[in-house]
Order: structure tokens, then sequence, then C-alpha cells
């Protein structure tokens, strides 16, 4: 994984007026996710929180599924390309959600899509 | 070296193998891929395709202005077609997937630089690969009370890319090809062009003042395929100090155009800022429920079923949802004018409804749409109407019609822009079942026709309808885009098919 550098990008932003840049701020491509838990917040739980997906923390999933997933297997899911997310970060995305905790009172399987006010 | 199935065209096997080596030794071998699985995600589309018909022969990813240099060098050589993508995520449009088969896929993610974020200008500079969590992220981070303006896509996809599609959000700054401020951009010959002040030698002004001196080259470089577009200027809103989002809900159905005639001069004369969105009531209860729980039968779901349906949500027929952003006191004047148009007109009102999109919140609340019918099947219908309420009315009825010729329901919605709509129909089908697939492609080929023939512009096309689409324009656009095209790419490697353009 990688974090962005003052270094680099002073380099890179060499021929603009550069206002530097936080030094903690992670990029989000394949290798330079900081961990598992920034993965999911930017990306899955977008839909798999339950409001559009199942709700998947605290979930055994096989590699095999989370990986076929992501690359193309699941409908209606996007695909994520090894340029977005490596395997190795999709297997390590696989342990952590299962170590979460199940938010309490879900099925699990159930996206909470049929009762969300999309407007309050 | 593996034997291929899929080669770029008028290439052979040994001299593909030969580039591929080559490209290799530019970008790394570990970043040039060829193998089937490894392709998969950049095949996957929504569209109602033949995905095998649009198989990219690999994909090489590059992670700077010199790597997209040697790559341009080398196809040039051997003829390679490229098609660039940022980030990939052209949903309802083809999502990565090139217009032909046999391109070789550029994935500009590798590069995801943000460049420069300016707080006093608001201004940012941004690489392809950039998406809009990131630059989100990153002005939380710095504490920068800065608004972003994202389709609903945005977590996924990013604003270099939107923007060269000329895709839209829901703030005031909704159409982000009016607010970038200047790209770079790499010619098929690998020479670097800055558009605007970014041609000045030294300048700080390049994201400041879009125009320059002499012809503005950027729309150019927007829905085609003349450059590889490695940067561009954002122009960034300034938070608001408060901003309150209502919805003007007009409880019959036949209210559309008087609702398009409540709106259009309100926009006009600034009383509403923002590219707000006048909702059917079938994509407003999309969010709420599956087709399925409706209605099993034949057909289009009855329309008396959506409504009773959508009632019990509180969603009305036309459902016009807009937000007043400044300081309270801007505010308060704004909202009492708006509010007596909209009621006089017969609208009531939802005051301080939710709505990310408006709001600087990013979300994914928009993919609830494909759970409406299931399936993963999408294609954006994107018409253009002047913002007059009989076109409105026109082309809803003639939107429809066509949908239910083919049993395939209505969920559309107008985004209001000022003076012309963008009207957003999206056709939704189940993937894995052939006829559903079949009916949507019949469909959409109808509507291309139907709305062409009576004078409506499309706004944006998926990768199957690119060269059909520019058929049904006039024979000089097509000219003045290929004598473009021969002038900047003369190998015609550059994505070609991409809105109808070949060299």
């Amino acid at each position: 994984m990688k974090r962005l550098t003052r270094s680099r990008l002073l380099v890179c932003a060499a021929p603009c007026v550069a206002i530097l840049v936080s030094e903690t701020t992670w990029a989000q491509a394949a290798g330079e996710w900081r961990d598992s838990e920034q993965l999911w917040h930017s990306t899955c739980a977008y839909c798999h929180d339950g409001r559009v997906a199942s709700q998947l923390l605290g979930e055994r999933l096989s590699t095999q599924a989370v990986l076929g997933a992501a690359r193309g297997a699941a409908q209606p899911m996007p695909s994520f390309t090894p340029s977005q997310v490596s395997d190795a970060e999709l297997r390590a995305l696989t342990d952590w959600i299962a170590r979460q905790k199940r938010p309490p009172g879900e099925d699990p399987r159930a996206p909470r899509h049929a009762t969300r006010q999309r407007s309050r | 070296m593996q034997s291929r199935d899929i080669l770029p065209q008028g290439v052979s096997s040994a001299s593909f193998a030969r580039a591929l080596s080559e490209l290799a030794q530019v970008v790394g071998a570990d970043y040039v891929v060829t193998d089937p699985e490894r392709l998969l995600p950049y095949t996957k589309s929504m569209l109602p395709i033949d995905e095998r018909e649009y198989l990219p022969s690999g994909v090489v990813m590059p992670s700077s202005v010199e790597h997209i240099q040697g790559v341009l060098g080398i196809c040039n050589r051997y003829r390679l077609p490229l098609w660039p993508i940022s980030t990939g995520r052209n949903f309802g449009y083809g999502s990565a997937l090139p217009a032909t088969r046999g391109q070789l896929i550029l994935d500009l993610k590798r590069m995801d630089r943000i460049l420069e974020i300016d707080p006093v200008l608001c201004t940012a500079l941004v690489e392809p690969g950039v998406t809009y969590q990131q630059l989100h992220d990153r002005l939380a981070e710095r504490s920068l009370a800065l608004w972003l303006d994202f389709p609903g896509t945005g977590p996924l996809a990013g604003p270099l890319g939107n923007t060269l599609e000329r895709g839209g959000g829901h703030t005031p700054y909704g159409d982000h090809f009016a607010h970038a401020c200047g790209m770079e951009v790499v010619l098929a010959d690998g020479r670097v062009l800055r558009t605007g002040t970014g041609c000045v030698p030294n300048t700080d002004s390049w994201q400041a003042s879009r125009y320059g001196y002499g012809p503005y080259l950027d729309g150019i470089f927007t829905q085609s395929n003349f450059a590889v577009v490695t940067k561009l200027g954002l122009w960034l809103m300034p938070a608001p100090a408060a901003h309150r989002t209502v919805m003007a809900q007009y409880w019959d159905e036949r209210d559309l155009g008087k609702a398009v005639e409540t709106v259009r001069p309100l926009r006009l004369n600034g009383t509403l800022q923002n590219v707000g969105v006048l909702a059917s009531a079938a994509l407003m209860l999309s969010s709420h429920r599956r087709r399925a729980e409706l209605y099993q039968g034949e057909g289009t779901v009855p329309d008396r079923l959506i409504e009773s349906a959508a009632r019990e949500q509180g969603i009305a027929p036309w459902n016009l949802i807009f937000t007043l952003y400044g300081t309270a006191e801007q505010i308060a004047p704004n909202l009492e004018i708006a509010r007596r148009a909209f009621e006089g007109s017969g609208a009531k009102l939802v005051f301080d409804v939710h709505e990310g999109t408006q709001s600087n919140e990013l979300g994914l609340e928009s993919f609830s749409l494909l759970n409406w019918v299931g399936g993963g099947g999408l294609a954006w219908f994107s018409p253009i109407a002047p913002a007059r309420g009989t076109d409105a009315v026109k082309q809803r009825e003639l939107a429809k019609s066509l949908l239910a010729r083919h049993g395939m329901d209505y969920l559309g919605a107008f985004t209001l822009n000022g003076r012309d709509l963008h009207h957003l129909v999206p056709l939704l089908f189940d993937r894995t079942v052939q006829p559903q697939l079949e009916r949507a492609r019949q469909c959409f080929a109808d509507l291309v026709t139907e709305f062409t023939d009576k004078g409506y512009a499309l706004q944006r096309v998926g990768v199957d309808n690119m060269g059909k689409l520019a058929r049904l324009y006039a024979a000089t656009n097509r000219d003045v885009n290929r004598m473009l095209k021969r002038a900047l790419d003369p190998n015609g490697i550059l994505a070609p098919g991409k809105s109808g353009i070949h060299s």
C-alpha cells in the first residue's frame, strides 16, 4: 500500500502553482487503499450496508465469492478492475468483513431497500 | 506467447505479440493484461448487447504522461486502436467497453493524483483516475469548505471522465463541462497540449480562466476521440452557509407541462440556482419497491398500481426537487417566491427533504433503480427537450408509448437545466433473460429513431448506438468530425467509433 508523499506531489505538481495537499491522504486504487475499512466505507458500504443491497458485515463469505462478485460475476453489482482493487486487497476485505459485528436486528440477506425512505 | 482469439482489427497475432512486448517495456509487464480472466471486469456492461462483439484485445495501464507518449508511439507503429478510460464507470452507456471489438483499453486509473486544490479561487486540478470519493475525502481532510457536484454514481466515478462525457449533477455546478477549466491532452503524435491559458508558460491562471486566446478548444476533446485527456481543471462550489431542499409535488399526472412552465422562469431569473430534478412516480418508487412486488403480469405495470403504491410512500405523480443555497437571509425571500409560484400552479410543497446529490453528500442510492427489475440491465435513453411544458409532455408520451410497446416501464425524470431539460429514461431489464435483452435492444433502437425523427437530439448514447446516432445527424457534422479526426489522429488509433467518429 502506498501513501502519497509530499515529495511525490511536489514533483508532480511542479508545473502548476502547487498548494500542498495533506500528507495523510490515501489514494483509492489497487495497492493504494489504506486498509479494508477504508475500502469498505469508500465503496462497498454505499450499497452493502443494506441500503441498496444485502448487509454483508459479519458474513463469513468465501474469498472466491468476493473475488467473483467484485470481478463481475454478480448482478446487478458493478465490476471492479485490477487497477481499482487488487486480489490481495479483496482477500483482506473478505477477512475484515467476517470479523465485523453484524448490525443488530438486521436480516443480513434482506436489503432495507423495500422500506427505506428516499426523502425525509 | 498464448494464442489469442481477440486481435485488433487488421493486426496479425505475431505483430500484436511484438507490440505487447514493447508496451510491457514502457509500462511494466504487470500493467499489460491480455489474460481473459483478468479482462473480465472491463467487459461487464449493463447494456442490451452481446459483449462478445465489444471485447477488448487487452488492457494497458500507464502511470504517467511519459508512459502514454510511449504507448501512443507503439500504437501508431502497429496501428493498434486504443480506447482510453478514466474510471470506466460509464454505467448504462457501456461502462468500460470500447465501441468496437479488439481495441486495447488504455486504463488511466493509475494516474490518480489530485495535483492541486486552491481554496482561494476554489479550483482543483486532477488526473483521470481520481474519483469523486477521493476528492471529497481530500477536501474533508483539509477542512476546506468546498462542495463537489457529482452524478448518481459519485463515489465510484470520477470528475475527469464524467466531464468528458458531459455528464451532470444537481447543484448549481451541475453542468460539469461548464465548470471545468483547462485541460492537458496528449495528442496522438505524443505532443502535449494545455488548453485555455495553460499554453502560457508559467501561468497561474490555468484553472481560473477558461478561454485564453484564440479558439476555445476544450469542447472538441469531450465526447470525442481526438486526444487522451490527462489533466482537468475543476471549479468547486464554495460551501453555502445554509441550504434548504424542497419538493414540489403535482398530484395530477396531467400536470407535467404545468410543472415545467412553473420552474423555467424561476431557473432563468435565478430564484432557483441548481439543476433540480422532476421525477416520475415510478422512478421515485423504485427506491422503495421492486416491480415484482406490485405486478407479475404481462406488459408494463398498470399506472393505477404505480400510483397507489407511490401514494403509500408519499410520492406524487410528479415530484420536483430543488434546493436553495446561501445565507438564511438570502434563502428566505427566494423560498417565498418559489412557494407562491409552485402553490399557485397547484403543487403541494414538502420542506426540508433530503437529497444528497443536491447537497454534497456522496451515495449510491441511485443503484436502487437496478432493483426494480433485477438482473443488471440498464440503458440510459437521454434526449434533450427545450424547457417547454409542451415538449416535456410530448417526449414523455412518446417515450412511455414506445416503452409500453415493448412491455417496459417508464421511470423517467427531467433535469432542470434552465432553457433545456435532459429527459432521462432508464431502460431496465434482466440481462440474464435473453428475450428481455432483445426487447430492450429493439426498444432503444425505436426510441432513437422516433425521437430524432421529431427533431429531438440526444445528449449522450451508449457504445452500441454511437454509429447509428451519428448517422442520423447532418452529413456536414460527420464530415467536420472526420476532418478533425484525420488532422489530429491520422492513423486513427484513438478510440475508433467513439461518438460514431472514425478516421
